[in-house]
């Protein structure tokens, strides 16, 4: 609670109109400054306000495409005494921007009171949890403040239809099936080879024996799953926005979110893990509940969270602490929007070290002026950095869809 | 599509109200209607203009917004022509100029409005409550009356002010301006009412010495309970 000392003027007011009465002899004048006196004592003769509020809020779709409009409902209802004067400013998802209406409210609450507002939102693509809102309650002279806020958890989740149609099937599945280059027990024809000692009796090529009379053996194409983690960049420096767009880290998230989707379908496991103000680490693993449990920790684990960390653990640190923790067989998705050196370092690195990293880097550059232009190039020069040293790197521009940026991708991504 | 931008302007309802209850405070003091009508007038133009600059309408907005100001000036130029004497002019003038300030500081000229031309613009009319009194130009009802409403126009103008900054100009504040500016409305009758009393009450032989004194003592009371 604060005092906003607004009645402070009136005591001066009520100190000049009694100098001048007593100056010039006048009654009337010090029965004005008694004006002066009541309306300094009025604040006190009131309690300050003690607010205590319940906020619902309602979408009218609450997972929109990208460049929708979505009608926002806020229902704010009093559960204690009355409050004269409140002020509801509720917390629009840092990313968002209102296009039509106002998300603030000021109102008059009697006890038991709610009052509803509504304003539109235009979508962008990720995830966009609402913030608290923030109120301010006065009284009915305006001496005392109370500052508070309030939440109830709302999300805009703007995902779920990005990589629709037939697109995403076709392209998704050659991210998530990662076939093995070796023969063995599988249902795909792999090669024949000549016969050794040994093979089943099921696996020769009888038709090729009757033909040449020589003894050869087909080979299925081994499947293996693959364990992927999904390794997002969720620095200060990946906080990197075009005008008016989501940062880069919304993009990773949401790319996170779908390759997790199509990864998990086709039995691979999956882990999750972050550069960041805390490390995230989620264990590879398979099955409706790891992935309920992945997308639970994309949705709301801190190092994802939409304003960038003020202080982060050192960068080294956090790589060597995510090595430690990676099998030797595991591969690595990183999605980036390769801002600095450092990230294609480590990238390297975890190469160097044996586990297959490939990069999806969200374009968050402009064009606009000198400095974007050159943050552009210095990304083109880490991107063919990253492509000469063998790791493969997809594109991803913010206007396509993540399908199709996979589709383009340079090569495969093999066990 | 759009992007509604808040505009952290002072708010329309206790803006208006804020000059309306100033110029009847001035009404009170016995300023010329035609005077007061001009300022209204004047300061209605003023708004309307800068409403039609902000719009882009640079040329409609400054001939509305010339019209304002030629309406303040025939208003300050009645007043000058009505009043008798030195003392008329000392009375209204500030007054009038006052109202203007306020309005300026309201519309606002510039920025998200500004305080301290609120405190101005009171203030001055609050010269010409001062300048009835020290002149017994009215009589002590009225002088109490406008002293009040001093009081009542500078807390809505600060009141459209600090909304305004925190909800923006829009439809949505109205029930708490009204709420607000009612309460400080009532206290302003009842301190008008209590002085009134007390001026009635009060002991007629006490010299006046002590009852300044005594005054000065419940100010400073009021101080204390402030800090």
């Amino acid at each position: 609670m604060t005092e906003t000392h607004r009645w402070r003027g009136v005591i001066a007011l009520s100190l000049a109109a009694g100098a001048v009465g007593l100056a010039i002899d006048r009654p009337s004048m010090l029965l004005l400054s008694v004006i002066g006196v009541v309306f300094a004592a009025y604040p006190h003769v009131l309690s300050e306000p003690t607010p205590k509020l319940r906020i619902e809020r309602r979408l009218s779709n609450s997972t929109p495409r990208p460049g929708d409009e979505v009608t926002v409902t806020v229902t704010v209802t009093n559960e204690g005494g009355f409050l004269p004067d409140v002020r509801i400013v509720d917390g629009v998802p840092a990313l968002l921007s209102v296009s039509v209406g106002s998300p603030r409210k000021g109102a008059v609450f009697w006890p038991g009171r709610s009052v509803s507002f509504s304003y539109r939102v235009g979508t962008k693509h990720g995830k966009h949890p609402f913030e608290p809102a923030t109120v301010v309650a006065r009284d009915i002279s305006g001496a005392w403040e109370v500052e508070t806020t309030i939440s109830a958890d709302t999300e805009l989740d703007c995902t779920a239809t990005e990589a629709d149609g037939p697109l995403r099937d076709q392209t998704l599945d050659q991210v998530g099936r990662i076939v093995a280059q070796k023969g063995g027990s599988g249902i795909e024809f792999y090669r024949t080879r000549e016969y050794r000692a040994g093979d089943a009796m099921h696996r020769i090529d009888w038709n090729r024996y009757a033909r040449t009379g020589d003894l050869t053996t087909v080979e299925y194409r081994e499947e293996n799953a693959a364990t992927v983690v999904l390794l997002v960049d969720a620095r200060a420096v990946a906080y990197r926005a075009a005008t008016d767009e989501p940062h880069a880290v919304a993009y990773s998230v949401s790319a996170a979110e779908q390759l997790l989707g199509s990864l998990h379908r086709d039995r691979n496991l999956v882990g999750l893990a972050a550069f960041g103000r805390e490390a995230c680490w989620l264990e590879p693993g398979a099955g409706r509940s790891h992935r309920a449990k992945a997308q639970r920790l994309l949705a709301t684990h801190s190092a994802f969270a939409s304003i960038p960390p003020t202080e982060e653990p050192e960068h080294e640190e956090q790589v060597e602490q995510l090595r430690m923790r990676l099998s030797s067989t595991t591969q690595v998705v990183l999605l980036s929007p390769l801002s600095d050196d450092a990230i294609v370092e480590t990238a390297r690195r975890l190469d160097a070290y044996g586990h297959r990293v490939s990069v999806i880097s969200p374009d968050v550059t402009g064009e606009e002026s000198v400095g974007q232009r050159l943050a552009g190039v210095e990304r083109e020069n880490r991107l063919s950095a990253l492509r000469k040293s063998g790791v493969p790197v997809v594109e991803w521009k913010s206007e396509t869809p993540l399908a199709a940026a996979l589709m383009n991708r340079p090569r495969k991504v093999n066990a | 599509m759009s992007t509604a931008i808040a505009t952290r302007r002072p708010t329309r309802l206790a803006s208006a109200l804020a000059v309306c209850v100033a110029l009847a405070a001035m009404w009170k003091l016995n300023a010329s209607t035609t005077a007061l009508a001009l300022e209204a007038v004047g300061v209605t133009a003023l708004t309307g203009g800068f409403g039609l600059w902000r719009r882009d309408w640079k040329i409609a907005g400054a001939l509305v917004g010339t019209l304002g100001l030629a309406g303040f000036a025939g208003a300050v130029g009645v007043a000058f022509s009505g009043v008798v004497g030195m003392s008329g002019i000392i009375r209204l003038i500030p007054g009038l100029f006052g109202i203007f300030v306020l309005a300026l500081a309201l519309v606002p000229v510039r920025g998200t409005g500004s305080r301290t031309l609120v405190k101005v613009g009171t203030g001055l009319v609050f010269v010409a409550v001062l300048a009835s009194g020290i002149f017994n130009a009215v009589s002590l009802g009225a002088l109490l009356l406008a002293g009040a409403a001093t009081v009542v126009a500078w807390d809505a103008g600060e009141h459209a002010i600090n909304v305004g900054e925190h909800l923006g100009r829009g439809r949505e504040t109205r029930e708490t301006e009204l709420v607000h500016i009612a309460g400080t409305g009532l206290v302003a009758l009842l301190a008008v009412e209590t002085a009134k009393f007390s001026g009635g009450v009060g002991p007629s032989g006490l010299s006046l010495g002590s009852l300044v004194l005594l005054l000065v003592a419940v100010v400073l009371l009021a101080v204390a309970l402030h800090d």
